[in-house]
């Protein structure tokens, strides 16, 4: 009992301290939040192409993906952080 | 019940990422990063738990903590790399996959050589 109650102890260290360096806590937003940007520039891009602007419709599209980019870049780090302090990967 | 919130996250996150497949395949494929990402960070506190167990144990057993973190290590290392791979494989360039595998192994191999050296001053020692 006593082990357990001590690692419940550190368990919640650690989280206190995950959550004060990394900001905020990971959520399920950011996965419909790129859904939605997924969505949004197909419809762009096609409404741009029937248009007959095909460069625009490109730059749309690369646009989205350097948007999305940046996003999922801070989740990677996060998980690399994380899996470095875990299994002490240093 | 985190396993409920676990499985219905990955259900939307399939069903979204078949939606948009069809259009835009590398934000689908980002898609199945993020999931996995989450899914990962949310079961996070419970490997934790599962690690401090098993360092508390092996202190106990009076094992030496050279090869207790460096068996840590290969499993992160092995889990990182699997990470990878598999969303190498999803974007279709499975020779990139492979050769994620092929360096994970290679570093594996590179942390394990302490712990077969010991292996192999013991059976030396005991031997004559």
């Amino acid at each position: 009992m006593e082990i357990f109650r001590n690692t419940i102890r550190t368990h919640d260290i650690f989280t206190i301290i995950l959550i004060s360096k990394r900001g905020v806590r990971v959520d399920v937003d950011i996965l419909f939040k790129i859904a939605a940007i997924g969505i949004v520039i197909s419809i762009l891009s096609k409404v741009l192409d029937e248009a007959g602007r095909k460069e625009q419709a490109q730059l749309t599209t690369l646009a989205g993906v350097v948007i999305v980019l940046m996003m999922v870049i801070q989740l990677v780090n996060q998980l690399f952080s994380s899996v470095k302090t875990l299994f002490q990967l240093y | 019940m985190e396993i409920i919130q676990i499985v219905a996250l990955s259900l939307i996150a399939s069903i979204l990422i078949v939606l948009i497949r069809e259009d835009r395949p590398e934000i689908a494929l980002q898609m199945t990063l993020v999931a996995g990402i989450i899914i990962f960070l949310r079961i996070m506190n419970q490997i934790f738990i599962v690690i401090e167990f098993l360092k508390d144990l092996s202190q106990k057993a009076n094992i030496d903590n050279l090869y207790i973190s460096t068996i840590f290590k290969i499993i992160g290392i092995a889990y990182i790399a699997e990470f990878g791979s598999q969303i190498c494989k999803d974007a279709g360039s499975s020779s990139i996959a492979s050769k994620i595998e092929f360096a994970a192994k290679i570093l594996i191999l590179v942390l394990s050589l302490p712990i077969l050296m010991a292996v192999m001053n013991l059976i030396l020692r005991i031997l004559p």
